[in-house]
């Protein structure tokens, strides 16, 4: 009897070692695994985004839209068609003329919806969308190659889509989670160039030069510093590249340093809230307003400064932890040392403070 | 007990042990929470007084809150950060 077991064991234990190698069906038995897999995942991206719809309705509600469930379906579906790049001739100046439609634009289905706001309050509104429109895209593109790879029964695709799933889910987790801050108005992790400008200029008047950017004059050991930061407390980035560019053509040039602060992308192993120098203008834009400060700063030969703290992509969205905060303390400190070392006393320098100025004024 | 029944044996233990380990490692994962907080900081201009208070809604980095109660200068919201607490459930 024993024997018998032991042998119809074996046998079988063959068969399926045999059918594993030398047919498809170990093949089939990963997809359909990876696809289960896959189902799941997609339904987790699935209930964050419907959340993040749900919630960005319920915000449009709040602030008097007449139909909130349209705007938010035309506002997380709205795209932008890049510029052709294959000839580069203009092609910052026909990417800022797009980004500006794609503002103009989004601004003002919302005025049609929700009738004259405040433009923090538009600010905000704009921003929880473009979180659920993320979102949104992130679902159809794993929906996407999910249903593709199943129809074409490739193995490859549903691979690559299972190894990708990980990194997708933490950022479409870091989405969800940014929320929070966007919906209550706490200052993100992306903040920390605003927050540093804010503790440069706590109490000095802000005077707006270009939409949506605003600039304080303090004095720093003698020199006179320019901040710049976006307009706050609403979700903005503003746009520093074009107020550096009108400060220093308003001192015809004779500003001896530009001083850029962003936040930066820290590789995994880096700890958060660590502090780097470099040179170059630290915005991560899409390259319209960053061009602005190399063009001006190469003009009128004034050498540009960046200073970035380091964190993750999740902790750049997501509120701004304390150790972010204890950073912009060391980089207020810092900024004041390269003025006192690389500027002359009586000399004009321009600190900008890059990111999202959400709760930060 | 013979050879191949005992390589049977050790195989079935073999999984069972990884089962095993990895269903603790999830558990393991799962059962650290944390516990987060978003906290106002508020300072006085001059910097001679310093507290810090629960965040509320309107709340905003540079919001004037009042008067220093040491100087009577003005008392702002300085910084507005997520604190972790870790708790084990």
């Amino acid at each position: 009897m024993d024997g018998d077991i032991q042998g119809i064991i074996s046998t079988l234990l063959f068969l399926t070692l045999f059918l594993m190698m030398f047919t498809n069906v170990g093949q089939k038995l990963q997809l359909m695994f990876m696809t289960a897999n896959l189902r799941s995942k997609l339904a987790i991206l699935e209930r964050m985004l419907n959340d993040s719809l749900a919630r960005a309705e319920k915000v449009l509600s709040i602030a008097g839209s007449k139909n909130p469930k349209r705007t938010v379906k035309r506002l997380t579906e709205f795209f932008v068609v890049e510029p052709v790049s294959i000839e580069p001739t203009d092609i910052i100046r026909r990417l800022a003329h797009i980004l500006e439609t794609r503002r103009g634009n989004i601004r003002r289905i919302l005025i049609e919806d929700l009738g004259e706001k405040s433009k923090h309050e538009l600010n905000n509104i704009e921003v929880i969308l473009e979180v659920s429109a993320a979102l949104n895209y992130l679902y159809k593109f794993v929906r996407h190659y999910l249903l593709l790879g199943e129809k074409t029964s490739n193995l490859i695709l549903i691979m690559q889509l299972a190894y990708l799933m990980p990194y997708i889910l933490r950022i479409a987790d870091a989405y969800h989670k940014s929320l929070d801050a966007f919906e209550k108005g706490i200052p993100i992790g992306d903040g920390l160039g605003p927050l540093v400008a804010f503790k440069l200029a706590p109490t000095s008047p802000r005077h707006e030069i270009v939409e949506e950017t605003v600039y304080s004059i303090i004095e720093v050991d003698g020199r006179i510093v320019y901040v710049v930061k976006a307009e706050g407390p609403g979700a903005t980035v503003g746009k520093p590249g074009e107020a550096i560019e009108k400060i220093v053509e308003k001192e015809k040039g004779n500003v001896s340093r530009i001083i850029t602060v962003d936040a930066a992308l820290k590789m995994e192993g880096e700890e958060t809230g660590a502090i780097a120098e470099g040179v170059g203008a630290a915005i991560g834009d899409p390259g319209p307003e960053k061009i602005r400060i190399e063009r001006i700063a190469t003009k009128y030969n004034i050498p540009v400064d960046a200073i970035v703290v380091k964190m993750s992509a999740e902790e750049a969205i997501q509120a701004m932890t304390k150790k972010i905060v204890e950073a912009a303390d060391n980089v207020v400190e810092y900024v004041k040392e390269i003025i006192k070392t690389r500027v002359p006393k009586g000399g004009k320098v321009i600190v900008a403070g890059i990111g999202n100025t959400v709760g930060i004024v | 007990m013979n050879a191949l029944q005992i390589l049977q044996i050790a195989a079935i233990i073999v999984i069972v042990v990884l089962l095993a380990l990895s269903i603790v490692m999830a558990e393991k994962k799962t059962s650290k929470k944390k516990e987060k907080k978003t906290i106002a900081l508020i300072k006085c201009d001059k910097g001679d007084y310093e507290t810090k208070r629960e965040f509320k809604s309107g709340d905003f980095v540079g919001k004037v809150e009042g008067e220093c109660p040491k100087c009577k200068g003005v008392l702002r919201v300085y910084a507005i950060f997520v604190e972790e607490i870790e708790s084990h459930k």
